[in-house]
């Protein structure tokens, strides 16, 4: 073999050999598992970044959040710059209940769950529409399904006070019930009786 | 002039031509035999069933070639072309061609009569296949009678039975001698009683039985679903229905009777009296068993009448446990156990929604209730409550929003909207609610001390007081050994016992 042979064969090898590493380590940070609730937390602050006006000062913004010890609601105050137009605000109030509470109370809807669209029509009625995420992944129960509903609108009525009643879709469409029990072919009107008496 | 003459000629023959295409179209996807209405095989194996869909191609029956062996067993392996497919199942390479009529078992050449065909993506072969094809792939006989719907893998003797029928002084009876022993569970549907046959095949000499008696004018065998059921069509409503099992399970004896004169008066239709039996899921969680049905013997007077009803069932799991257990059997369990003991009261009669384990909607458990007029309607669910196990909370329902006119404030309305049944009843169920909480915590003291309302779907349109328990919690992280335990949930049936005899007492 000459050495100009023995020279080519050597470099072929070397870059072989770092082409091999550098495509295991790209496969590694390409196919990481990336956990749904860091994912869900990122992506629903990107949305509310997103939703957030560049001026408006913060406020503070009453959020209910399930208490599974209580069966109740409690409520739970945050700063967070609220948009000027309800359906942006009813937006940024969802998403920040499906961020999921800072004081380690319950969830309200999973994180794989999407609000697609808000829109609200003269008399204060908002529909949300929901993905499909919101159906599928919930824990069915009479007091879990209440407790996810009222909570979504007892927080929409404390921070968007044009909105009267609430009207839930999925996918676009209406569904019969949240997960089994709860009736969701009706108007939701805010409702105290869920929430936690105050201390 | 004369080109003028030749475009009109020319725009008529294209015309002609068009329509006549239209025609071909809508006669070649109209044609009868290309495509026919689909209908069960019911394959009967040594400790189980399955059920296939038949569908009629040019006007032969075809099974789906997939699913059919995938009731045999796992497939090793599958390989598919355009026009070809390779299955491994077991040993043997099965290999399938599309318009053949050769089926390749290893390097055995199998001819049958039908080629094979694919129909929406789906391989299908023709049901000769089963028995010119899967005897030699199972090496067990197959027993399958043509234009039958029953098909015998192995030596499967199936049962049979022979009906006689006897006049008796207020009724009569029906005796069926069935050849092996059948275990019994009834149920009522649509104004008929059902009696299931258990596992085991049966094959009828006679598959409907047209009677001229005043008291039962059908007998029919069913099996089209895999559950070998006798169903029986009464002549009248408000006939007492008395089913027997004796001669060591192969005697069925169905006694059907005329009620006593005070009953007729208030005659209510067969599944007022419906019968009870052991609920679904017995196999996960063991229930009271009863080989007979408890006849609703003295209805003079009537006795109240309460429903039960068991969330959930069938497809419908409902809520999930640690070790696997279901809400649907859950609930089934608890009904069976708060059953048992309103019967031993001696003073309702007791109406189950859900017999079995069937997909059951909240409209047809309320049209259940709603026949049967009863002075109460408690529906059974288990749920994500949290930590805290067992807890009990009890519900009433209220809207989701407070309607423009409820049926309360237009006085006694000739029609009340369905989604508005339940309003009307809305103090009384509360009432009922507060009755249930208050006797559950004296019972098991996991309740709270206050029902909660919310617009549960399935008490909407119930026209009587309707409450649901909800027990928990049944929860992924969550060991449910508590709600299963026997001392908890006959706690839970003497409380509904107690609050029934509370509100009943409030109510007079």
């Amino acid at each position: 073999m000459s050495r100009r042979a023995a020279l080519f064969g050597i470099v072929t090898a070397v870059v072989l050999v770092g082409a091999f590493f550098y495509l295991l380590r790209l496969k590694r940070l390409t196919f990481a598992p990336i956990s749904p609730k860091s994912e869900a937390t990122v992506r629903t602050k990107l949305r509310e970044a997103a939703l957030a006006p560049a001026s408006a000062a913060t406020q503070l913004v009453t959020l209910y959040f399930p208490s599974y010890a209580t069966g109740l609601l409690i409520p739970e105050t945050r700063p967070l710059a609220l948009a000027a137009n309800d359906t942006d605000r009813i937006k940024q109030v969802v998403l920040a209940l499906i961020e999921g509470s800072q004081k380690g109370l319950g969830t309200v809807l999973p994180p794989s769950a999407t609000l697609r669209a808000v829109f609200m029509t003269s008399d204060g009625t908002a529909f949300l529409d929901f993905s499909q995420d919101a159906l599928t992944n919930f824990p069915p129960g009479i007091e879990s399904e209440s407790l996810a509903v009222y909570s979504i609108v007892d927080s929409i009525a404390a921070n968007v006070p044009d909105v009267k009643r609430v009207k839930f879709l999925v996918q676009g469409q209406q569904v019969r019930t949240l997960a089994g029990h709860i009736d969701l072919s009706g108007y939701f009107a805010p409702n105290s009786s869920w929430i936690a008496p105050s201390q | 002039m004369r080109a003028l003459a030749e475009d009109s000629d020319y725009r008529l023959r294209r015309t002609r031509w068009l329509l006549f295409l239209l025609l071909a179209g809508v006669t070649a996807s109209l044609w009868p035999g290309r495509a026919g209405r689909s209908e069960n095989l019911v394959f009967y194996l040594q400790k189980s069933h399955a059920v296939l869909p038949l569908r009629t191609l040019h006007g032969v029956p075809y099974l789906p070639a997939l699913r059919l062996l995938t009731i045999f067993g796992e497939m090793g392996g599958l390989h598919a072309k355009r026009k070809t497919m390779t299955v491994w199942f077991g040993n043997t390479r099965i290999q399938l061609r599309q318009n053949n009529k050769v089926i390749r078992l290893d390097n055995a050449k199998l001819r049958l009569a039908d080629p094979v065909r694919i129909e929406h993506g789906d391989w299908m072969v023709p049901v000769e296949f089963l028995t010119t094809v899967l005897p030699t792939l199972l090496n067990q006989p197959v027993h399958y009678q043509v234009r039958g719907h029953r098909v015998f893998i192995g030596d499967i003797q199936p049962n049979t039975f022979t009906l006689g029928v006897t006049t008796i002084s207020n009724g009569t009876r029906l005796t069926f001698r069935f050849t092996q022993p059948i275990q019994l569970q009834t149920a009522a549907r649509n104004g008929k009683w059902v009696l299931f046959l258990g596992p085991h095949p049966v094959e009828p000499t006679e598959s409907s039985y047209r009677l001229t008696n005043p008291y039962i004018s059908e007998v029919r065998f069913d099996d089209r679903d895999g559950l070998p059921k006798l169903i029986l069509t009464p002549s009248s409503v408000g006939l007492n229905f008395f089913p027997t099992l004796t001669g060591g399970g192969r005697v069925l004896v169905a006694q059907v009777e005329q009620p006593p004169a005070p009953a007729v008066a208030q005659s209510q239709p067969p599944a007022a009296v419906a019968p009870t039996a052991p609920a679904a899921g017995s196999s996960a969680l063991p229930l009271p068993q009863t080989s007979t049905v408890a006849p609703s013997s003295t209805i003079t007077p009537p006795l109240p009448v309460v429903v039960l009803d068991a969330g959930e069932g069938g497809t419908d799991f409902g809520a999930r446990g640690k070790n696997g257990l279901l809400e649907k059997n859950l609930t089934a369990q608890l009904v069976a156990r708060v059953r048992v003991a309103l019967m031993a009261t001696g003073k309702y009669k007791v109406v189950l929604t859900r017999v079995g384990d069937v997909n059951l909607s909240s409209n047809q458990r309320d049209i259940i209730a709603n026949i049967t007029h009863p002075i109460a309607f408690i529906s059974f669910h288990a749920g994500d409550m949290g930590p805290a196990i067992p807890r009990i909370m009890v519900y009433s329902y209220t809207p989701a929003s407070p309607p423009d006119q409820t049926v309360a404030s237009l006085g006694s309305p000739l029609f009340v909207p369905w989604d508005q049944v339940q309003l009307s009843y809305a103090p009384q169920s509360l009432r009922l609610a507060e009755d249930l909480q208050q006797q559950l915590e004296a019972t098991t003291h996991d309740a709270g001390s206050q029902p909660r309302q919310a617009p549960v779907r399935v008490l909407r349109s119930v026209a009587a007081p309707a409450t649901a328990i909800e027990v928990g919690s049944l929860a992924p992280d969550t060991n449910p050994a508590p709600l299963t335990d026997p001392t908890f949930q006959n706690q839970i049936a003497a409380g509904v016992v107690l609050a029934l005899a509370a509100f009943q007492a409030g109510a007079s």
